[in-house]
């Protein structure tokens, strides 16, 4: 305590826990009758122990306020002429009778409020499923896109041997009409002697139509059909030549010609 | 067994005492089917989650479709499916 105020400098006159008595703010009109036959009630054989035991024997005017360093000084004021209001419009009718106990109507009014909480969350959570909904499925392609990104070819049209490139997402479509020949010979090509080893039979799903991009798998030209060394297509520009199934057999290209999505409905093919 | 809450007699059928049509008996089988719903259900948060993620799968096809419905009787024969056999054959 004497470090605490020594440190404190100009504040060590407020850090002294004493108390100070503060007269009250009313003032008696009459002043200066002063009753000497009252003997205020002085002990002093009572030991002298803290401020409560001091204002017990000391009475020390009507209204006093101490401030001392232990807390904040108040002054609390009985109301007791405030009337409590009549809450009985915001009641329920079970408990609208205070001097009923609400103890029996206790679940049902519970399972109010849990219904009213319940049917609000799956109403909630209903329009906020549409609402993602909404918005994820209009990231997805609408539905022209979507018709537009298939082609339907009529197989009837194209006579055996022949090839025919029609225009599909942007990119030339080979729909490859193979003789029973060209069949033979590409069933019968060794796997081992491919740059990109892939059976005939699982690149078609009808041996005699075989359907590829007819993008070249080296730098995107178009190849030219019924061309190049193995009867197949030839790239003209850097002399890709692949075979009648579309696989790479010659030249600087990586990989065998992609094969789309497609199938077989009667006499269409439906690509996409 | 015959308290003053009970409903129902021993044998399961109610209670002379009670008027069925009355207002008051009506609002008593909601209290007590409504307790029972606490009870079981709303009671625990679990059970209560489970009730509303089911409630919304049940209410999503129940108010789907009958919104569908509500907008086929507002227009019908007016729309293809109703109109296609004109067409088709």
């Amino acid at each position: 305590m004497l470090s605490l105020v020594a440190r404190s400098g100009a504040f060590s006159p407020y850090l002294s826990a004493t108390s100070y008595a503060v007269a009250g703010q009313l003032k008696p009109l009459a002043s200066g009758v002063v009753l000497h036959s009252d003997k205020v009630p002085l002990d002093v054989k009572r030991p002298f122990l803290t401020r409560e035991t001091l204002s017990g024997q000391a009475a020390s005017g009507p209204l006093s306020a101490t401030a001392g360093i232990s807390g904040p000084s108040s002054i609390r004021f009985l109301h007791s002429d405030v009337t409590v209001p009549d809450f009985a419009d915001y009641r329920r009718p079970e408990v609208a009778n205070s001097t009923k106990s609400s103890r029996p109507s206790d679940e049902y009014r519970k399972s109010f409020s849990y219904l009213v909480t319940g049917v609000t969350t799956v109403a909630t959570a209903y329009v906020a499923k549409n609402v993602v909904t909404q918005f994820v499925s209009s990231m997805s392609a609408s539905a022209d896109v979507l018709a537009l990104s298939k082609i339907e070819v009529k197989l009837s049209e194209i006579p055996e041997g022949k090839n025919v490139c029609v225009k599909w997402r942007g990119k030339p479509l080979f729909i490859r009409h193979r003789t029973p020949g060209e069949i033979e010979k590409e069933a019968q090509v060794d796997l081992s002697e491919l740059r990109d080893p892939q059976h005939d039979l699982d690149r078609v799903k009808k041996p005699e139509w075989a359907i590829l991009i007819g993008v070249c798998t080296h730098l995107g030209c178009v190849p030219i059909a019924n061309a190049g060394d193995y009867g197949g297509y030839y790239c003209p520009c850097h002399g890709s030549h692949y075979d009648a199934s579309g696989r790479i057999r010659k030249g600087p290209a990586p990989l065998n010609l992609e094969v789309p999505y497609y199938e077989f409905v009667e006499d269409l093919v439906i690509v996409g | 067994m015959a308290t003053e809450g009970s409903l129902l007699s021993r044998d399961g059928k109610p209670s002379p005492s009670y008027d069925v049509t009355s207002r008051r008996f009506r609002l008593a089988v909601i209290m007590s089917l409504l307790n029972t719903v606490y009870r079981s259900v709303f009671r625990r948060t679990s059970t209560f989650a489970l009730s509303i993620v089911l409630g919304v799968v049940l209410f999503e096809r129940a108010f789907d479709q009958g919104a569908d419905l509500l907008f086929e009787r507002l227009n019908q024969g007016k729309m293809w499916k109703h109109i296609k056999h004109n067409y088709e054959e």
